[in-house]
Order: structure tokens, then sequence, then C-alpha cells
């Protein structure tokens, strides 16, 4: 049985310490700027001011020229190129935000606490391995989840105030598609970092050492943005539901499996 | 209070302790003694079920720990080596948020942080951050943290580890101070000789298993230790050497590089008064007085192979007679000025 004052106790104490580092609260800050204000305004001004090329001149194709599914009709060759972004580019790109900012928060709290040995009182605290686990995942992935969301609405207000002449109104977010990736991918697939993290906390020797574990969870969002981009493929809304289906069976296998790792790591630490 | 009996513990193909037994009295402070590597930490950490052992029982304040880690946990407070305080937390919020985590009702915590800020002299930087504190308030802090929910065992390993003497000093005092006042019963390892012998009612030598139980001074007359003293003189003599022979408990006298090295037998305590009041009448005049600690002795003698020194009882023992805190610390020597 869990006991859920405990779970909150820690889980509250972590977010004070969260909100008390410097780099922490920057990373997580500067992530829900640049997504929700300064990546809509390139996208936006970008294809005003090159008349719709908003990729790299580098790579022969122009956005709007991409299939679009439930593209709305009559839209100039600048707003195809706008729509194209928000629709194919953007969202995979979305998943940045919860998995920087839960692998940051994540590495403080499982491979900071064991770097700065503090992890020691918490497993001798009347405390199962199941409630810490679950106060520390739930204590990384929510600040990751709210900074996503916080992105998400300014990226929403920013998008259709700069583009609203474009459209004919407001118009973002432009599809279901987006709010399966707010509301399902992005925090599942934030969850496989935070799992990734805890299992590399185990024996990475600093916090820095154990966030480099989600390194390769990048490698996904860049094969859809150019997989997409390049024409390969379309990702749409009955592919991003199997993806939430995959990555949360991937998190339950992982969370069967992270936490004893975790825990088994720090216990034989060391020998005296 | 704690009584562990047969602990084993193995990591792969070494064995860290084997057959660990012993008992701590209530209010007592008992100390595990030990070289590095020879177990003190394994044995504190599956105490607190931080690790499991091999084998063995461990019970704590009439709870089987290994079967009831929970409960067990709630009666101990735990002090790592490492010190252990969360450094982005005030020092009121680090003890607010480990007597929530133990379950203090809210009602009775802040007046025990209170209380606990006032006994460990931190009133005035309880808003501080605890990365601002110096290591000495670090580590008061620390075991401030370890008794917040009262309980009534506390395991500190090694406390003083890494402080400079003053530092190392106020927390001698400090687990004084919580074993008397508070009326807890003190598990502590340490490998600072001196720092046992100050501080502890009995203590145990480690080294994979238990060498011996005792008070710091029956060890040392158990194992018929002959304690060396010398005594710096402004005015070296033979003359002086036949003084100190004539006093009762001096059993060899002789100079050594204008110093008068002399063997004590019996307790060097009520001897070394003797033998400078000797000296002095007989004219000497003492620049320092400096001897090692009888444990010291004891200790070489036990953990490497010398006269054994059997445990009359390993039993746990009453409060032993009131200690006193030292000034020296320099691994077991104490230093007596003139």
């Amino acid at each position: 049985m869990i006991r859920w004052s405990r779970v909150l106790c820690v889980l509250t104490k972590d977010w004070r310490e969260f909100s008390r580092s410097g780099w922490l609260v920057g990373t997580a800050l500067a992530l829900t700027v640049y997504f929700g204000v300064v990546l809509p305004a390139i996208i936006v001004f970008g294809a005003r001011i090159s008349g719709g090329a908003v990729v790299p001149i580098s790579i022969p194709v122009r956005l709007g020229d991409l299939p679009l599914p439930a593209a709305p009709e009559g839209l100039d060759e600048v707003a195809r190129s706008v729509y194209a972004a928000f629709s194919l580019i953007v969202p995979p790109l979305f998943l940045v935000i919860p998995l920087a900012v839960s692998t940051v928060m994540a590495a403080d709290s499982f491979a900071g606490e064991r770097e700065r040995g503090t992890i020691e009182v918490l497993l001798a605290a009347p405390l199962t391995e199941r409630e810490l686990f679950l106060a520390k995942a739930l204590a990384s992935l929510t600040p990751g989840v709210a900074a996503s969301w916080g992105a998400f609405a300014l990226m929403a207000l920013a998008t259709n105030l700069m583009s609203a002449d474009m459209f004919g109104g407001w118009w973002f977010p432009s599809g279901p598609e987006w709010y399966v990736v707010v509301a399902l991918v992005s925090p599942l697939y934030a969850f496989l970092a935070i799992s990734l993290i805890v299992l590399a906390s185990s024996r990475a020797r600093s916090a820095r050492e154990a966030q480099q574990a989600s390194a390769i969870l990048v490698a996904p969002i860049l094969a859809a943005v150019f997989g997409q981009v390049l024409g390969g493929f379309a990702i749409g809304l009955e592919h991003l539901l199997i993806s939430a289906a995959v990555l949360a069976g991937l998190d339950a296998g992982l969370v069967a499996l992270a936490p004893g790792r975790f825990f088994s790591g720090v216990r034989y630490m060391r020998v005296d | 209070m704690i009584e562990v009996s047969g602990l084993v513990k193995r990591y792969g193909s070494v064995t860290a302790i084997e057959g660990v037994t012993f008992s701590v009295g209530s209010g007592e402070v008992f100390g595990l003694l030990g070289p590095n590597g020879a177990g003190k930490t394994t044995t504190m950490r599956i105490i607190c079920c931080v690790i499991p052992p091999d084998a063995g029982s461990v019970v704590v304040a009439g709870v089987d720990a290994l079967r009831d880690p929970s409960r067990a946990k709630q009666s101990i407070g735990y002090l790592p080596e490492v010190p252990s305080v969360y450094s982005r937390l005030t020092v009121r919020e680090n003890l607010e948020f480990f007597a929530r985590l133990y379950g203090v009702p809210g009602g009775e915590a802040e007046p025990r942080v209170s209380r606990l800020l006032r006994f460990f002299s931190l009133e005035e930087r309880a808003d501080q951050l605890a990365s601002r504190l110096s290591k000495g308030l670090r580590q008061r802090l620390a075991i401030a943290r370890a008794l917040v929910h009262d309980p009534p065992v506390l395991l500190l390993d090694e406390p003083t580890s890494g402080l400079d003497p003053i530092s190392a000093r106020e927390v001698r005092d400090l687990v004084v101070r919580v074993a008397r006042e508070e009326g807890k019963t003190v598990l502590l390892s340490t490998h600072n000789l001196f720092e046992a012998e100050q501080v502890c009612d009995r203590v145990a030598i480690i080294r994979r298993t238990i060498l011996a139980v005792g008070r710091p001074r029956e060890l040392a007359e158990r194992a018929s230790i002959r304690v060396p003293v010398r005594v710096a003189l402004a005015n070296p003599s033979e003359g002086l050497v036949r003084v100190a022979l004539s006093v009762q408990g001096v059993t060899s006298a002789k100079l050594e590089s204008g110093e008068l090295v002399a063997e004590l037998e019996g307790d060097p305590d009520s001897v070394v008064p003797e033998l400078s009041a000797a000296l002095v009448a007989a004219g000497a005049k003492i620049l320092s007085i400096r001897r090692t600690s009888s444990l010291e002795e004891a200790f070489i003698s036990v953990v490497r192979g010398g006269p054994r020194v059997r445990s009359r009882s390993v039993g746990g023992g009453g409060r032993g007679p009131d200690v006193n805190t030292g000034t020296a610390e320099m691994s077991g020597e104490g230093v007596v000025r003139a």
C-alpha cells in the first residue's frame, strides 16, 4: 500500500529544491519561452519574409508543397508553409520540452541525491522503495509536463496573434494531433526519459553523467522531423495513438526494472 | 535497546563482516571502534535497514529490524558518514521535511523543530540555506535532523570525520549531551581512539568480527597494557629517572633525547599526576607530559592479534561513569601541558 502523505512529502521537498536551483529553473523557463514565443515567431516571420520557404535553402522542398491532410482550403503559399511547419515540424520538436526539463530534474533528483550522499538518509527513513521512486519520478515529471503545457498555451497565443491575418482568424492548434502530442505522447516520452535516467543513475557518478543516458531519445524526434520534411512519411492521429500505446508499454516495463536497479546500485555503492 | 546477533555480510567474494554480535543497553553510548574497512559502516547500515545482512538478526527497541524494517526505522535516528543535509533547503526546512517524513504530527513538529534549533544553537541560522553553513554547523544540523522524530536510538557513523578539532570537540560534546540530557541510546562508529575513550561508555573493537567489548579502561587493563609516558624536561638527569622509578605504578624509566620515558601500569589517570608531582618536588622543570591513550595500546594489541582481550560480557551495560570531553585531536594521543 502506498502512503501518499510520504510520497507527497518527498515530492514537495524535491520541488522546493528544484525551485532554488537557477540552472533547473532557467532550463525550464528558457525552453518554455523558446517554444512558446521564439519558435512561432521564427516560423511565422520567416515564412512572411521568404515567401513560404521556412526550411533551409539546401533542402529542395517548400513546406507548402508537402501533402497536408486537413489543411484549410484557400490558403496562400505563405499560410500553407506556416500551417505545414506547425503540423509537421513543431509537434515532434515539442517533445524536447518535457524531455529536457524532466531529464535535468530526474538527474538531479536521483543521481544528484546519490552524488551528494543524501539518498542514504532517505533509504534509512520509513519509506518503501516504491514510494521513494514514485515521489521522485512524479517530482521530475510534473515540471516537464507543466513547462510543455505552458509552452503550448504560449505558442497558441503567440502563433494566433502573429498569423491570424493569414488564416482569417485564430486557427492554432491545427488539429486533434496537437492535443494527443501535448496530453499523451509528451508526458509518456518524458517518463521514458526519466526511467532511463533512473537506470543510468544506479551507476553514474554524477547527475551530469546520468543525464547523458537520455540523449538517445533525441534520435526519434529528429527522425520524425526529417522524415516528414523530406516527404518520407507523414505522422497522423492514428500514428500518434499507436506511439502513445508503445510508449506506455515501454514505460511500464522500465518502471518494473528501473527502481530495483537504482536502489540496488545505491545500496551497494560502497563497501567499507 | 540494540541486539545484534551473528551478522554476516558478503559483497561478492569479499566478506565484510562475519558473526558480528553485540548489544547496547538503554541510554548507553556504545562505540564501534575499528580501522578503515573493518565493517563499521556495513554494520551500521544493516542496523538501520539500508542493506540486508546475509545472515544474523537485529532487534532495535524490541522490533525485529529484518522482519519489520518500517517500524524499526521509526525508532532510529541515523547520521551517515557523508554529511546528509539538503543544501538547497534552509536549516528549518531540513528539520521540517524529516519531521513530516517520519510522520511527526503537525502540532508536534513545530515545537520540536524549535527545541532542536535551540538545543543545537542553530536558532540564528534557522532561515539560512544549509549550503551556507560551515562543515561543523552542517554536522550539528545533521545530528538535529536525526533526532527530529525523537527516536530512542541514535546511530552515528564517524560523526567527527573531516571536522576541524574545534568542530569535532563540539560534536563530541553534543553527542554526550544528547545521550545524557535526552536519554538516547547512541551507537557510534569511529576510528578515533581518543574520541571513543572520551565519549563512549563501552566500546567494541571490530575487524570483520567483534574482537573485544568492554569499557575503554577495562580493555586496557585486561590486555595488561603498559602505557608509555614521555616527559619533556628542561633539566633531564639520571636523578630524575630514579625519582620516577620510585613512584608506584611506574614500571620502567629512562632518558631518551632529553625526555624521560616511563612505562605505567594500572590507571594512568592516577599515576601521571603522582609522577609529575614527584618530579616537580625533586626539582624537575617539566615542559610537557605526553602519553598515548591506554585504549590505543589495547586497540593496537587486539587488532594486531597481541594479548587477547576477551570480553567478560557482550551484553548491554548500564551507564558508565561521567565522561569528560578532551581537548586533543590526534588519533588517540592525549597531551597534558605542564
